[in-house]
């Protein structure tokens, strides 16, 4: 049996060198399925993968880049909200739990029936990045008012809501602009995990780091199509399922590894990591309201939209505890009102 | 069908169809969808197709063509390029070589400021080359003097082409534009030795004009250094870290409207006619852009690209004949070809040869936007000669002779000095930072 | 009939299009000033809506006018070779698979579009979100009305084929 499989990203990227790759070998090494792989978007570009999928182009999608296709994953964003003391494994571990949670967020329908369920398709959550942490270039940020007027590049909609709660001039710019707009002083730094750092050529460029709070983790799906996951034998189904689950944690220790050899890089050339601990009082309690804020306005704005935003964020907190994560000051609050 | 029957197969429609006439963007878009559909099955067509369209004119890194399209529009109407020339005139004393070079410099002022080459090319047609004639270059040779002159927009950074394989390939267009400011000046001097020695003069001709007085007006000179402004705005702000080469484009665009309204060069309607024809000529080319996708994605799904990555494995050991022989390949592809589509098509294929070969894409970037920018000017398809020629109301096949001869002289020596020394294009990028 | 199409072309190109590259060149421009001079982003998303919105807009209602005026590349070597009648039964045979491309093009853009408003699609403009369907409904109009020029076209060279 033979089944396609499309990236949109290159190899040297974890989801693709790391997550797709481990994944296929060992379902081609425990079963007699093959896949043809596409990488770089060869086939599939960024933000088509849903389509590719539902348009039965391809059997499988990975990463299914669930931000890029805004509107579609209204939910998945949650593990885009400021947390503290997180790592990869942790986030990946609380959303392989949120994807499997029996918790009903509206009547009849668990977090992966409302995102996954009903798109026709079959889906696993990869390895989650590291935190997304608030880094700067020759200016460090120690109090509040520090904020006022900074620019800093935000990836994806949550965390330029963050950033507006923290004062910030947010500037949306690809990952891939981010070593020329820092360079050029265009922007002062970038809210990016350090992990990827090295892929953006950005190690002895930022130099100072808020460590220890993460402007959320970005997270995928590995997916593929409902008709070909109904043409697997149940024992290639179990195959696939424990492939995906494994190959999920190994991605995450694999970039956490990564993490800490490239912060270990970066404090070698002069970069500064200073725990949000450490900061003082006045910053630290601006970080952690504009934190809660963030939260609140990503639960109303979901709501205003009609899903079950205020559900997934109970259950969402609930995991993070449960992993060691903390939230910020009076978002648990507010979630129990 | 296997792979190697699809590719045969649609190799013939692609060739058939592009004899045949049909426009080039139709060509790619038919016979991709064909070749998808005979690999696959029309099943993948649903997934693929729209998601593809739609995705690539949504890209923010193909929205400045349209800007660099309508500063260059907003000039050409304004009549710089004609004021430029003027300058070059005055200056050159009305000698015959000096003027001719004259001619080229000024093509290469104007292409500082503008991003494709035909328009400027049919400008120059009209306008300087009843002047060439007058110091004793014979009719045709002017003609097609006016068309390379006027080429070299495409060649001078800013240039659509390296716009479109910075989107293709994620290198920064800014790296590219500052990249190529050197080879461009290196194509200025290489054309004008050719002038040296190609020129072709007639009988009647005399070497000085002193026949008519035309003296360079104050408007000629202010056209003259609203360029020289606008080409600080654009490479300055570049090169000195402080705009992207997007917001470059849209300040220079804007700073032509406000220069060329305020110097009374042109009124509203011609504004409004800029703006059409710049949306006109950036769908044009976006269409090209769909269809050599489309293609793209057939060649994909047939693993062409892997069995090309295999089979030119053993050259990566010697990156340098690699080089020369992907460069031939360009100026082959840009003799039919239009440039845009020459871009799509090849480097998403080449794009894993030249990783694992691992070659400075700014480097190997500038290099292939020369060699595609000359197909302007090589038969049989060359819009830039086309362009010259309509309007100066002349039968192409001899224009292409000398314009043919220009391009494959230039690619020749320029390619060989790019490719033995790397710095002409990586030093001044290198400085950026 | 075709000549109020032709218009209609003119009027998406020229007042359509060229508005969204005002707007393009106003947004960007803006916030260059703004971030310079008011250290403040004027138009938060600004970057979103050029990509997203301004861009596909310009290129889908320039299209038509781009294809009517023909100023699509295309080689010209053939009709040299060829007597006008055969020249222009070749044209009408080019022009038939020209209209089954654009068909293929608008059946399956029109598709896209229904999906993307049954699914509220959406795109990102910084923090907010706007529909995607009055952007990709474009696509498949435009299409769509390249069809109607081809079909205009191919009768014109069956008729001189004919005649
Ligand atoms: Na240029
Ligand atoms: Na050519």
């Amino acid at each position: 049996q033979n089944l396609t499989l499309s990236s949109s990203l290159p190899q040297v990227h974890f989801w693709v060198g790391v997550a797709l790759d481990r994944f296929a070998d060992k379902v081609e090494a425990e079963t007699d399925v093959r896949f043809t792989r596409f990488y770089a978007g060869e086939l599939v570009g960024v933000g088509r993968g849903l389509d590719a999928l539902q348009g039965g182009t391809v059997d499988a999608v990975t990463p299914l880049l669930a931000p890029y296709h805004p509107g579609v994953f209204p939910l998945s964003d949650i593990s885009q909200v400021p947390v503290y003391n997180t790592d990869s494994p942790a986030v990946t571990r609380a959303f392989q739990k949120m994807l499997d949670s029996d918790v009903e967020l509206v009547p009849g329908k668990t977090f992966y029936d409302y995102e996954i369920g009903d798109k026709g398709i079959k889906a696993w959550a990869l390895g989650a990045t590291g935190a997304y942490a608030i880094s700067t270039s020759g200016k460090e940020v120690r109090e509040p008012s520090d904020f006022d007027g900074l620019q800093l590049r935000a990836g994806a909609a949550l965390q330029t809501m963050t950033l507006e709660q923290l004062g910030v001039n947010p500037v949306t710019i690809t990952g891939a602009e981010i070593f020329e707009a820092v360079s050029r002083n265009t922007i002062d730094g970038a809210i990016i995990s350090v992990g990827d750092w090295k892929s953006y050529s950005l190690v002895g460029l930022l130099d100072y780091t808020i460590d220890g709070v993460a402007l959320g983790h970005w997270e995928s799906y590995n997916a593929m199509t409902q008709s070909a996951w109904d043409s697997l034998t149940p024992e290639q189904q179990e195959v696939f399922d424990q492939a995906a689950r494994e190959v999920a944690l190994e991605t995450a220790e694999f970039i956490e590894t990564q993490e800490i050899e490239v912060r270990e890089e970066a404090r070698e050339q002069g970069a500064v990591f200073e725990d949000v601990s450490d900061l003082s009082p006045e910053m630290q309690t601006h970080i952690a309201d504009a934190g809660r804020r963030a939260w609140i306005q990503w639960i109303e704005a979901t709501e205003a939209n009609g899903h079950p935003a205020r559900a997934t964020a109970q259950l969402w907190a609930e995991l993070i505890a449960e992993e060691g994560g903390e939230l910020p000051e009076g978002v648990a609050e507010y979630l129990a009102d | 069908m296997t792979n190697h029957e699809a590719l045969l197969f649609i190799s013939i429609w692609f060739g058939l169809f592009l004899v045949l006439g049909q426009s080039v963007a139709i060509v790619l878009m038919g016979a991709g969808i064909i070749g998808i559909v005979a690999l696959v099955g029309v099943k993948v067509l649903g997934g693929l197709l729209a998601p593809d369209i739609i995705g690539a004119a949504s890209s923010f890194s193909l929205s400045i063509i349209p800007l660099y399209l309508v500063m260059a529009q907003f000039l050409l109407r304004g009549r710089v390029v004609e004021d430029l020339f003027l300058v070059g005139y005055r200056l050159s004393g009305r000698r015959r070589f000096p003027l001719g070079a004259a001619t080229i410099v000024s093509g290469g002022l104007l292409g500082a400021v503008s991003g494709s080459g035909a328009a400027a090319s049919a400008a120059l047609a009209s306008m300087a080359s009843p002047q060439l004639q007058r110091v004793g270059y014979t009719r045709s040779f002017s003609i097609a003097l006016a068309a390379i002159s006027g080429s070299l927009a495409a060649i001078i950074p800013p240039s659509i082409i390296m716009i479109i394989y910075g989107s293709l390939t994620l290198v920064p267009v800014g790296h590219l534009f500052i990249g190529a400011l050197l080879p461009g000046v290196l194509c200025i001097a290489v054309y004008i030795g050719c002038l040296h020695f190609f020129a072709e003069v007639s009988e009647e001709g005399t070497d000085t004009d002193e026949g008519i007085e035309t003296d360079v007006s104050r408007s000629a000179v202010s056209a003259f250094v609203f360029v020289l402004i606008l080409m600080t705005v654009i490479f300055g702000g570049i090169y000195g870290g402080i705009v992207t080469a997007a917001e470059a484009g849209a300040l220079g665009a804007v700073t032509a409207l406000i220069g060329m309204l305020g110097m009374r060069r042109i009124g509203l309607r011609d504004v409004f006619e800029a703006l059409t024809d710049s949306v006109k000529v950036t769908a044009m080319l976006m269409f090209i852009v769909l269809g050599a996708q489309a293609f793209g994605r057939f060649l994909s799904l047939s693993r062409a690209p892997r069995e090309l990555l295999d089979f030119a494995a053993p050259m990566l050991e010697n990156p340098t004949v690699l080089i020369a022989l992907l460069l031939l390949v360009f100026f082959v592809a840009g003799l039919i070809l239009e440039s845009a589509a020459v871009m799509v098509l090849i480097i998403p294929i080449i794009m894993p040869l030249l990783n694992a070969a691992e070659v400075d894409l700014i480097w190997f970037g500038v290099m292939a936007c020369f060699m595609i920018s000359l197909g302007l000017l090589t038969p049989p398809v060359g819009l830039a000669t086309y362009a010259a020629c309509a309007a100066a109301g002349h039968p192409v096949a001899p224009i292409f002779r000398r314009t043919g001869l220009f391009a494959l002289v230039t690619a020749v020596i320029v390619s060989f000095i790019l490719v033995r020394f790397p710095e002409v294009v990586t030093w001044l990028p290198s400085r950026i930072q | 009939m075709i000549r109020l199409i032709g218009k209609f072309e003119w009027g998406l190109a020229a007042i359509g299009g060229g508005m969204c590259l005002l707007a393009i060149m106003g947004i960007t421009v803006l916030t260059v000033f703004g971030r310079y001079i008011l250290q403040a982003d004027l138009i938060p998303g600004g970057y979103n809506m050029i990509g997203g919105a301004f861009f596909p807009l310009l290129v889908f209602w320039g299209l038509p006018l781009a294809h009517r005026s023909g100023s699509f590349p295309k080689l010209e070597v053939i009709d040299v070779f060829l007597s006008k009648h055969v020249a222009r039964a070749v044209g009408a045979f080019v022009l038939l698979c020209e209209l089954a491309v654009y068909a293929v093009l608008t059946w399956y853009c029109a598709k896209y579009t229904i999906t993307a408003f049954e699914f509220g699609r959406q795109l990102q403009i910084g923090t907010g979100y706007w529909p995607s369907w009055p952007v990709v409904i474009m696509a498949p109009l435009s299409f769509g009305i390249m069809m109607i020029e081809v079909v205009r076209l191919l009768l014109r060279d069956v008729r001189a084929v004919f005649n």
